[in-house]
């Protein structure tokens, strides 16, 4: 065990594969976010491929270096102004035009709006891959310190211990 | 119909594999596989949205699992299964296949919508006037997030009280172990 403490993350070859990768998957991850109106994908979907660009840097780089590009806390901190967000949009609503969850930002629906046009759907679907994103990152960050061992001849969950 | 017979029986298989074979690399590989080829299948039905959240829950969780599971300590799995547990299992698979055949004999055909049969439903009118209403041209977005947005909203809550009971499940290092390991070093 004390050998795999040592070497922190995994080799050359993955690391430098990672340094490659994970900047193209963090963007697919924003393009299915930003292009939901149009595309399949969508906040669930885009915000865990951004979760995966993190988790594989995690994976590569070692925990330590993981938790120095984006901490645990941080990242439930962001879930938590994901879901605020979220809940904000769902009261603006609420308050501008009369019901909870109607558009707050359209003037009216006059048709299918372009990009730049945005309406209240983007707004949910940003907070919504906040949350996703955040949340499965910390749920990775937590599980991957655990693992299951045969101890006494039961099968136990053990946290891994840092040096 | 018959790339779907081919997909179904290949799932099967991978999942009887996934639960007969004492190695757990390879039972969690046949997991996957399952995963994948459902994933296969929703694209072939025509539910890209769905192929593509199932393709990345799928890879995410084999992450978790093989990172959870396999180490040096443990690499197989061996000893019998309880026959209770086992007796239960078999008598619900049985009670689900016969209402699946009951229900089966009432399906529309693989790929129809089950909302056309019916004229005045609302999920036509989602279908038909959900682009100008929402201003989202994604049929599934104006339905998430525009229609059912009180189903997101619960999503989101659900997730977030998941993840909360996570990590105060999992927290390392755990308050009480901290107490006394400091307490046992003054001790040495």
């Amino acid at each position: 065990m004390s050998d795999l403490i040592k070497r922190e993350g995994m080799d050359l070859v993955a690391k430098s594969i990672t340094g490659w990768l994970k900047g193209f998957i963090f963007l697919f991850g924003v393009y299915l976010v930003l292009h939901s109106h149009e595309t399949p994908g969508g906040g669930f979907a885009g915000g865990i491929i951004i979760a995966c660009a993190f988790i594989l840097f995690t994976l590569a780089e070692g925990q330590h270096a993981g938790m120095k590009l984006l901490s645990k806390t941080v990242a439930a901190q962001l879930a938590s102004v994901g879901a605020l967000i979220f809940l904000a949009a769902t009261v603006a609503g609420a308050c501008r035009e009369g019901a909870f969850f109607r558009d707050f930002l359209g003037a009216g629906h006059a048709g299918i709006r372009s990009f730049f046009e945005k309406n209240a759907i983007y707004i949910y679907d940003l907070a919504l891959a906040l949350v996703v994103s955040m949340l499965i990152y910390v749920v990775f960050s937590v599980t991957s310190a655990v693992h299951v061992t045969v101890k006494d001849g039961k099968r136990r969950m053990l946290r891994q211990r840092r040096s | 119909m018959s790339l779907f017979a081919i997909l179904l029986v290949l799932m099967i298989i991978g999942a009887i594999i996934a639960i007969e074979t004492t190695n757990l690399l390879s039972s969690i590989v046949c997991v996957g596989a399952v995963g994948f080829l459902i994933s296969i299948a929703f694209l072939f039905l025509g539910a890209p949205d769905l192929a593509i959240t199932q393709l990345v829950v799928e890879a995410l969780c084999l992450i978790v699992l093989i990172r959870a599971t396999i180490n040096r300590d443990l690499t197989s799995v061996t000893g019998d299964r309880e026959f209770f547990g086992l007796t239960v299992t078999v008598a619900m698979i049985l009670v689900f296949l016969v209402i699946g055949v009951k229900i089966f004999d009432d399906f529309p055909a693989l790929g129809q919508a089950v909302m056309d049969r019916m004229a005045n439903t609302p999920s036509s009118s989602y279908l038909a006037r959900g682009a100008e209403q929402t201003g989202a041209k994604n049929v599934i977005t104006a339905l998430i997030l525009g229609y059912r947005n009180f189903d997101a909203l619960g999503q989101v809550a659900v997730i977030f009280c998941a993840v909360l009971g996570a990590l105060a499940i999992l927290r390392w290092p755990a308050k009480k172990d901290q107490k006394e390991k400091d307490s046992e070093a003054d001790a040495v």
